[in-house]
């Protein structure tokens, strides 16, 4: 599904959980993006300077630097990256925008919502 | 005296003749009397008797031109006619010039007079009285006069005791006579009272009660008023209020309601024990409904309800129209006659009033009316009372039991609440990761049975998944984020998310959106919960077979509200769980905790709305959602800070 004559969109995933990433990286390169993993907070800001994504997906809850925090540090160096946080919980969505990001994403292994905010924000 | 002295048995002779005639006692007497007059040549003849209480002597009878007062009464010892009582002998002054020093200071009431004598009538026993002779012309009275004076002193003594015999008689009768009124009237309270509070009794509801009182003071059985009113202080708001009227409205149906009454024969207290529902027409009669309007505030010029009450005092009105209040409040609505007001007590204090008249028989109401009344308002006070006290009793621990059940589930979340935050993420990630890779396979493998496989792990991870967010969500208050949104688009949206899985379980949709529904306050995400539960409840009732699901939106601009419904053609749900289906952690189902239609009627709640379930005629359920269209009442919206869209 790769898209021909188009510059290929390159998105950064931030979860600390391997197998949520690995999904994640799969799911998004079957639509054609490139992916960049990152494991935690601080490899996550070390790939957003060096790689220069167009989209980060964002988990919250991480070991070390946490999700909102990362999000603090990302708006530092750029206010127009979209950013999706991504997380276990639901109870912070009404919060999302005041934290600067763009969607709020309840993980769940039907990834149609992800693919679908993903696509949107992209287009 | 020119009249020929006659002989001690002439005299004799001639008082047995009078004494034996057909006249009547007090006539006979006084025929004697002016015999004795004439016969023994005396000036004055005259008989004292004893008074009934038997220590004064008053005149009783004298002879036609006797000249003593018939107003004295002498006490017995006072007097001389009072000292021949006590002494019961007979006083005799042959010449009062010459009488005895100690006789003096009593002779100068009988000044001019020449003779007196005081004779005592008496048997062995009892004085009756005493014969008085006074004579003016200074004959003087010889042995053989005063003999004849005590004979007949001795015949009248007989005649007078047989007098005082009947006049006894005659009191006593009458004094019986009376008394027998007075037993019939407290036979016909106490029957009344004791009919009365076995009536109270039959029931603790005070309407009940209100309609027993009010019917006691009304029915030809009870106190026979035609109509009944009946009013009870507010405490808390320092008022009195309406609280049920019992009457006819017309003279035509009062003449029909007392002739059933009459026909049927009954008892009041049967009546009372035959009338196990009190919902019959008359409640809600022309008085009843102007009664149940009135609230009058407690002040002294608010009028006679308002009196009555604060002075515990009882009214009798003549002028229907004398008291303001009443005449506006009351008799604008209903034919005015003239009536009275009681305050029934309580302990306490009084806490109401029962206003009664007789619009229809103009009977007047008296004296013995109201104390019948009265005794009916003390009787029905004590009950209102006791009901008051166990209606409290019946409030508080209701209120104990939905605090108590508060406690529970109170409990029960904050233990969710707490399990789920430090479970939730490391159940949630595994699961995302089984379930995510496990779509993958499925749609990559070209082994079917590997395929199916897949299918199974996916289908329970979404089961799981589902269970966790429904924990989630209710064991948290939402902050809810209002803004303007269009459920169509919400409804669109939610039913794209889940299209595969309502294909998967052979569920057709069928959509019927209004265009003029208007957008309205609510938490989308939210919302979106809403319609993702009902539509997985739908699909759960069509497991078996698939069916059709078919959602409906409209506006109703009569409400100010939209509504969604969510139809399906499932199994339904049994009648008798369907006041529990919203309740937390039922279910019919052997899968899921019970929580999903909670979820879909706490989010409705939050939004002001209301939701609703009710079975299909033919099968299946639908569920009724009515959002207010404005924000009236609603959080208002929060500020979109950081909002770079």
């Amino acid at each position: 599904m790769k898209r021909k004559g188009k510059k290929t969109k390159k998105i950064l995933i931030i979860d600390d959980e391997e197998n949520v990433r690995l999904l994640y990286q799969e799911e998004l390169q079957d639509e054609g993006y490139e992916v960049i993993v990152a494991s935690n907070g601080q490899e996550g800001l070390e790939k957003f300077n060096h790689h220069k994504p167009d989209l980060i997906t964002l988990d919250i809850h991480m070991v070390g630097i946490n999700g909102l925090e990362t999000l603090r540090l990302i708006r530092e160096r750029s206010r127009n990256i979209p950013v999706i946080l991504c997380t276990a919980y639901g109870e912070y969505k009404q919060d999302f925008r005041s934290w600067g990001s763009d969607a709020y994403i309840v993980k769940s292994s039907d990834l149609n919502e992800l693919l679908t905010k993903v696509k949107e924000i992209l287009r | 005296m020119s009249m020929a002295q006659r002989t001690t048995s002439e005299i004799l002779s001639g008082m047995i003749e009078i004494a034996n005639s057909s006249l009547d006692s007090a006539r006979r007497v006084k025929l004697l009397m002016d015999y004795l007059t004439e016969n023994w040549g005396v000036d004055v003849c005259a008989l004292y008797t004893l008074t009934s209480e038997k220590i004064h002597l008053k005149l009783w009878v004298q002879n036609e031109g006797g000249t003593l007062d018939s107003e004295r009464v002498y006490p017995v010892g006072e007097g001389l006619i009072g000292k021949a009582a006590l002494d019961k002998k007979p006083i005799i002054i042959r010449n009062t010039v010459q009488a005895d020093a100690t006789f003096s200071a009593l002779l100068s009431e009988y000044r001019g007079y020449s003779s007196l004598a005081f004779i005592p009538l008496m048997d062995d026993q009892f004085l009756y009285g005493i014969l008085t002779l006074m004579d003016r012309s200074g004959a003087q009275w010889d042995e053989e006069k005063l003999i004849t004076f005590s004979v007949v002193a001795k015949g009248l003594t007989g005649a007078v005791r047989n007098l005082q015999l009947i006049e006894d008689n005659k009191r006593a009768i009458t004094t019986c006579e009376r008394s027998t009124g007075e037993k019939e009237a407290i036979v016909k309270e106490l029957s009344l009272l004791y009919e009365l509070s076995q009536a109270l009794m039959t029931t603790i509801k005070l309407d009940d009660l209100f309609h027993i009182t009010l019917s006691a003071a009304t029915m030809g059985k009870g106190l026979g008023f035609n109509r009944a009113m009946l009013f009870l202080v507010n405490e808390s708001k320092k008022t009195i209020e309406g609280k049920m009227g019992v009457g006819p409205d017309s003279s035509e149906e009062a003449g029909k309601v007392w002739k059933e009454l009459s026909e049927n024969g009954k008892d009041f207290l049967d009546w009372v024990k035959s009338q196990r529902r009190w919902k019959t027409g008359k409640v809600f009669s022309l008085v009843d409904r102007t009664v149940r309007e009135i609230k009058i505030p407690l002040r002294e010029e608010n009028g006679l309800l308002a009196q009555a009450v604060m002075h515990e005092k009882t009214f009798i009105v003549a002028d229907p129209f004398q008291d303001p209040t009443i005449a506006q409040r009351i008799f604008s609505k209903i034919p005015a006659a003239p009536y009275a007001l009681v305050p029934i007590c309580g302990k306490k204090a009084t806490i109401g009033v029962i206003m009664i008249d007789n619009l229809f028989n103009k009977k007047p109401i008296t004296d013995y009316d109201l104390r019948l009344l009265t005794m009916l308002a003390n009787q029905a006070g004590l009950a209102i009372e006791n009901s008051r006290l166990y209606e409290n009793l019946e409030i508080m621990n209701e209120e104990l039991r939905i605090a108590q059940e508060k406690l529970i589930q109170n409990e029960k979340f904050a233990t969710l609440g707490m399990m789920s935050s430090v479970v939730v993420h490391e159940i949630k990630n595994p699961l995302v990761a089984i379930g995510g890779f496990a779509r993958r396979l499925e749609k990559s493998s070209a082994n079917p049975t590997e395929k199916s496989y897949s299918k199974i792990i996916v289908k329970e991870v979404e089961r799981l998944e589902k269970t966790l967010t429904d924990i989630l969500i209710f064991s948290k208050e939402p902050k809810l984020d209002f803004q303007e949104n269009n459920l169509n688009q919400i409804l669109e949206y939610t039913l794209t998310l889940m299209s595969e899985n309502l294909d998967d379980n052979g569920v057709q949709v069928e959509k019927s959106l209004s265009p003029a529904l208007p957008s309205i306050y609510c938490d989308s995400q939210q919302i979106k919960q809403v319609f993702i539960n009902l539509f997985y409840n739908a699909m759960e009732t069509m497991e078996e077979g698939g069916g059709t699901l078919m959602v409906k939106t409209y506006p109703v601009w009569e409400d100010n509200s939209v509504v969604i419904e969510v139809i399906d053609t499932g199994k339904g749900i049994p009648p008798e769980v369907l006041n529990n289906i919203f309740n937390p952690f039922f279910t019919t189902r052997d899968k899921g905790v019970g929580l999903g239609l909670s979820i879909v009627q706490k989010i409705i709640s939050y939004h002001k709305g209301i939701i609703e379930a009710r079975n299909n005629l033919e099968r299946g359920v639908t569920f009724t959602i009515r959002l207010p269209i404005h924000r009236n009442g609603m959080p208002s919206v929060q500020s979109e800070k950081g909002g770079r869209r």
